[in-house]
């Protein structure tokens, strides 16, 4: 029921957007934040937009896997050397996905 | 986005499995045997019983089906309120789920609206609240909402009235509940009656969009253990999963956000204030679980003229029998037993002709674990080689 499928909107008008859920599908839906312009990312629920994919995000999973990689391959409990490692993990898996 | 296909990266999710199991080897040698962490999103066992993350999972890990579908906690006297007024000539508008949803008394030779509407009742299945008021401000009918739904749902019905979209023959019957609550409920009921006890909280990414990550970080305190806000592709739960063992490792609580990209602190603002003018809360029903404090959303000011309870002089659930004799859909829905420890699962009791209320949803645990075997021989097979 709380499913939430991501469309990209095409066109606000006033309190509704048409926004395109790819493979040719595009449907009217009530905007229910603010904010909301042409070519963002949302996520649909029932026909309502309830909230904008932060893109910038989007590979947060990387940095935080990496910082929790990082964490427990070194006994060193210094944040830095925490973060040097996980940048380093960061970026060894941007190359090896292609990133 | 071509990122989020990272989010099903093989590679990754045997790197993700490596850090789980390390951090539940670290867990067990500090005397952990169970660590069972508890999610609150239908979308969320869903995507565990699908990607079969539970055969992932090391022994001492046990991810567990809360609270977390709304069809299924929707009181049964809500379903049988509106196949009455349907048979009456009202028309019920609702989504596609609750059109299937039983009701554990017959109405009428009804117990259902898909049966109501077989009996001439007037039902019509929307995708979206707003079809309902377009269609009802078409015909000029007299016309109810069956508004099932949790956080998620609640701006879809609050933002139309608060706008005054909403014609004055359209009326709301609302079974709107609020996850928090109903989460607590669950994680007590679990030390109650002297069971493993939850050791960490997925919580629900899509109500959290509304809500923010705050109310979740208010019930991790009080309740003294970790939360983790989820998003709903494979990855995320498994990130999820060793966020929450790590915090567990660290004695931390709190919420902690994995779905960044959608899920801030504060939430969805506008939505909050819609919901917040339109709606107030008050204790309410949950199908199978009784009465919860303070986890129900009514209407209130100006917007009861909209309320169907009032408007037909309904009786507003108060949660006793409400389930199907023989049906184990509470203790389901409680997280106290699997749905293949009731005994009408996938006998008496399936996808096509569903008995209980958990059968019927997308996101019902029963309808999951139905579709795609949760609990099987995928899990038992994972084990035996040793992933």
């Amino acid at each position: 029921m709380c499913w939430g499928v991501p469309a990209r909107v095409v066109e606000v008008k006033g309190l509704e957007a048409i926004v395109d859920f790819g493979g040719g599908v595009r449907r009217r839906v009530l905007v229910g934040v603010s904010g909301v312009r042409e070519g963002d990312v949302v996520v649909v629920h029932a026909g309502v937009i309830i909230g904008k994919v932060r893109t910038e995000e989007a590979l947060a999973m990387l940095e935080v896997y990496a910082k929790l990689s990082a964490e427990l391959a070194t006994d060193s409990s210094s944040p830095e050397e925490v973060e040097r490692i996980a940048k380093k993990i960061v970026e060894e898996l941007r190359h090896s996905l292609g990133l | 986005m071509r990122e989020l296909e990272l989010y099903r990266s093989h590679e990754l999710a045997g790197k993700i499995g490596r850090l789980i199991r390390k951090y539940a080897s670290a867990l067990r040698s500090r005397g952990f045997k169970i660590i069972k962490l508890m999610n609150f999103c239908g979308t969320h066992e869903w995507t565990t019983v699908h990607y079969g993350l539970r055969g992932l999972m090391p022994r001492e890990v046990e991810l567990v089906a809360g609270p977390g579908c709304p069809v299924c906690i929707t009181p049964s006297l809500c379903v049988e309120h509106a196949i009455k007024l349907s048979l009456e000539g009202v028309t019920v508008y609702t989504f596609g789920d609750a059109f299937r949803l039983p009701a554990t008394r017959e109405v009428r030779g009804a117990r259902s609206l898909r049966e109501a509407k077989a009996l001439g009742g007037s039902v019509r299945v929307v995708y979206s609240f707003m079809d309902a008021i377009r269609d009802a401000a078409k015909r000029g009918c007299e016309a109810i909402f069956l508004a099932i739904g949790f956080e998620t749902t609640a701006p879809g019905y609050a933002i139309p009235l608060a706008r005054g979209l909403v014609p004055k023959n359209l009326k709301l019957l609302s079974a709107l509940r609020l996850t928090p609550p109903a989460a607590r409920h669950a994680i007590l009921a679990t030390v109650e009656r002297g069971l493993e006890p939850v050791r960490g909280i997925i919580a629900p990414g899509h109500v959290s969009t509304v809500t923010g990550a705050e109310p979740w970080d208010r019930l991790s305190r009080e309740l003294g253990l970790p939360a983790v806000i989820s998003g709903f592709e494979p990855l995320d739960l498994m990130l999820s999963v060793v966020m929450l063992l790590r915090m567990i490792y660290l004695g931390r609580v709190g919420a902690e956000v994995e779905y960044r990209r959608l899920v801030t602190w504060e939430g969805n603002v506008l939505a909050k204030k819609f919901i917040n003018e339109v709606f107030q809360v008050s204790d309410a029903a949950w199908r199978g679980l009784g009465v919860i404090p303070d986890s129900g959303l009514e209407l209130t000011g100006p917007y009861v003229k909209y309320d169907a309870y009032r408007e037909y002089g309904l009786k507003i659930p108060d949660g006793r029998e409400d389930m199907p004799s023989g049906c184990r859909c509470a203790d389901v829905i409680m997280g106290l037993a699997k749905p293949v420890e009731c005994p009408l699962f996938m006998k008496v009791c399936t996808p096509s002709r569903p008995y209980g209320p958990c059968m019927v949803s997308s996101e019902g645990t029963c309808a999951i674990w139905a579709r795609f075997g949760g609990g099987g021989l995928a899990d038992k097979v994972a084990r035996e080689v040793g992933l």
